[in-house]
């Protein structure tokens, strides 16, 4: 379609495209278009949304829009966090899977005590979350700590936690797996009466919250300062790894709120078993946002685009029922893809395939 | 400045092997004060407490070798063939007087099984049956899980259901369990016309992916009405997910659920009648591994693969007195 109206018109369209082309989340929001597009064609019901109701009677959202929304509510929450680590630190924080686990053992043990089957709550489950915040806190201090002061790599850094994290999780909840009461599972599941699953309403809140963060503090421009440039930021007045930390401790608070999703979802947590592998797809969202992986600028609605487009394909490969085995392969096929055209070099090549104007800039590459 | 990062750094790397070993840490203290003629036991265990089923094997192994009065050297992969592997070498090297070998995957233990034979440890597979051949292990203590899922088949061909839509819930990918229960329902469902029509792995055995692929199938509008899911846990996952979209389930419901491993909650949802069919997959290893050890001892020679007894409980069969029996 681009070439046609390329030929057609004149530089206008042509720069109107450009543009568009350019723009940063155009190559995201393109994907996750494509994704379910590829979905409507195989299921032409793919995007319908229907009201039922569920064995208790209580009017719920059924489709796999919804079930993408709501599945995605801790991979967004953790590549918000993640990307404003990217950003400020230059690395990834590959720890927050096993971090999970840690601020669910601590939710599941606040509220299950040493039983096993409790028939209600030991604890009210604000105080739940709030220790679970702050569990996935402490863990993000820890992190930031090696990373800014101790000027540790970050993947490095938080290798430790990603070894041990998970074992952690398993001794805060005194090596049981008990199971909470019911009511624990409306912050994971549907509040009765209330259509709209929770987590979807929890990311909405979370997204909100970052957004006005980002917009009324100096959060994102001190961030990108640093992510730059270290040196100059702190001739500047900033404090780096004030600020690194900073970003370390709010992934941590993202954490917390995964793990307090995640373990109400099914009101239990393995802290062996919870989020396997979400480490990589948390980076890769930010990735697929369009994000550079070696800090600077950072794109927040690009990481959570790119989380919700990881989502929509973990979906897909459910839904066409693909091989057990080849699951990974088409995985690592489709984000090739992704990745390999949003590398700087096809960028460029597309560029100067629509346009003879000036060559691309603001891939948020600039720093050396 | 460097002194600092490299003490803090040799804390952390302490702290993160007690966290690592911190079950198996009592045991090892214990050695020392061993008499010499104590027979030791090395166990490679899978996980420290993936489930309540692993939590009941692991007990059955300390308190049948601690019963026999045999030293216990348990390690735990965590999730992490790799590592299983090398803390089973690791093991060799310290001669432990036999080799128990619960394995997280079921390839890649030729070279363990091997310098176990070099070194004339006796090497027993427990749980889940490895990939060696015969030459290479002493014996096995090992769940047939082909047989686990060739009951549950049998089980549903009884059933009549007309036209069956089953979805396959998998465990891990790769672990003997997953294989053997997988094929037994692939088979079954070739041999008796009944179509699959979902068949994936959940990575760990997990409910919360079973519940997210079971409400993504209900939400593309796939029909089915058999669940046939490797473990209790994933079966929980699924009736959740029904829960939700308000499918019905269990004795009464529009959907048969298929468990297995029978767990002592889960014996209670077959006898509430929501699971429909739990298979069992009797954890007590300890004892039958502390006579098989003693026959070694004794010179006899032992029957090379045994598999464990296991029954299947069905919820038209099931009573309160079999739930209270069960202990883990």
């Amino acid at each position: 379609m681009s070439r046609n109206n390329n030929n057609l018109n004149s530089n206008r369209s042509a720069l109107v495209l450009k543009e568009l082309i350019r723009h940063r989340l155009f190559i995201p929001i393109a994907f996750l278009a494509f994704l379910l597009l590829i979905n409507v064609f195989i299921n032409p019901g793919f995007l319908g949304v229907s009201l039922g109701r569920d064995s208790s009677g209580n009017p719920v959202l059924i489709g796999n829009l919804i079930n993408i929304l709501n599945n995605a509510a801790e991979l967004v929450i953790l590549a918000i966090g993640m990307t404003l680590v990217t950003a400020s630190s230059r690395g990834q924080d590959i720890s927050v899977g096993a971090t999970v686990a840690i601020a669910g053992g601590v939710i599941m043990r606040v509220l299950c005590g040493n039983e096993t089957q409790p028939t209600e709550l030991h604890a009210p489950i604000i105080v739940a979350l709030l220790l679970g915040c702050l569990a996935g806190m402490a863990c993000g201090a820890f992190n930031g700590i090696l990373v800014s002061k101790f000027n540790i790599q970050p993947m490095v850094a938080t290798l430790i936690l990603f070894t041990a994290g998970r074992s952690i999780g398993s001794m805060a909840m005194g090596g049981l797996k008990p199971k909470a009461a019911a009511e624990f599972g409306y912050y994971g599941n549907f509040i009765p009466g209330f259509p709209i699953p929770t987590p979807i309403l929890i990311t909405i809140v979370v997204v909100a919250v970052t957004f006005l963060a980002l917009k009324i503090t100096n959060l994102s421009l001190y961030t990108r300062a640093v992510g730059i440039n270290d040196k100059s930021s702190s001739l500047n007045g900033l404090n780096p790894a004030l600020i690194k930390f900073l970003t370390f401790v709010i992934l941590g608070l993202c954490v917390g709120i995964a793990g307090f999703v995640q373990a109400s979802r099914v009101q239990t947590v393995n802290p062996y078993t919870i989020v396997p592998g979400i480490e990589m797809d948390v980076i890769l969202a930010v990735a697929l946002g369009g994000n550079s992986l070696s800090g600077g600028k950072f794109n927040m609605t690009g990481s959570i685009i790119g989380a919700y487009t990881i989502q929509t394909l973990t979906s897909m490969l459910t839904t066409l029922n693909v091989n057990t085995n080849a699951v990974p392969v088409f995985k690592a096929v489709i984000i090739i893809m992704l990745v390999v055209i949003q590398s700087p070099i096809v960028k460029s090549f597309l560029g100067n395939k629509f346009t003879v104007l000036k060559s691309t800039v603001g891939d948020g590459k600039e720093r050396g | 400045m460097k002194k600092l990062i490299s003490s803090v750094l040799v804390l952390m790397l302490v702290l993160g092997l007690v966290a690592c070993g911190g079950n198996s840490a009592g045991s090892e203290d214990s050695e020392a004060s061993a008499e010499p003629s104590a027979i030791t036991v090395g166990v490679v265990q899978t996980n420290a407490n993936e489930s309540d089923w692993r939590t009941a094997n692991t007990k059955s192994f300390n308190e049948a070798f601690s019963a026999a009065g045999y030293e216990t050297k348990m390690v735990f992969g965590e999730g992490d063939h790799a590592k299983q592997i090398s803390q089973a070498q690791q093991l060799i090297q310290e001669e432990v007087d036999y080799l128990v070998v619960l394995g997280l995957q079921s390839a890649g233990w030729e070279d363990v099984a091997k310098s176990a034979q070099e070194a004339g440890i006796p090497f027993i597979m427990a749980d889940r049956k490895l990939d060696l051949s015969e030459d290479l292990y002493t014996a096995m203590v090992c769940s047939d899980f082909e047989a686990e899922g060739k009951k549950a088949v049998d089980w549903l061909k009884a059933q009549a259901i007309d036209d069956c839509k089953i979805v396959v819930l998998g465990g891990d990918t790769g672990s003997s369990a997953q294989l053997g229960r997988s094929k037994a329902i692939e088979d079954g469902a070739s041999a008796n016309g009944w179509d699959i029509v979902f068949n994936q792995n959940m990575k760990g055995w997990d409910e919360t992916l079973a519940k997210q692929a079971v409400a993504d199938l209900i939400a593309s509008g796939k029909e089915f009405n058999v669940v046939y899911a490797e473990n209790d846990n994933m079966a929980r996952g699924a009736c959740d997910a029904m829960d939700a979209a308000g499918i019905t389930y269990g004795k009464d419901g529009d959907v048969t659920v298929i468990a297995f491993d029978a767990n002592k909650w889960a014996l209670e949802k077959v006898l509430a009648g929501e699971f429909n069919l739990d298979v069992e997959c009797n954890p007590l290893h300890g004892p039958r591994i502390v006579k098989l050890i003693n026959s070694l001892e004794a010179g006899e020679t032992v029957e090379k693969n045994a598999y464990v007894d296991e029954e299947m409980f069905d919820c038209d069969t099931i009573t309160q007195a079999i739930v209270d029996a069960r202990t883990y």
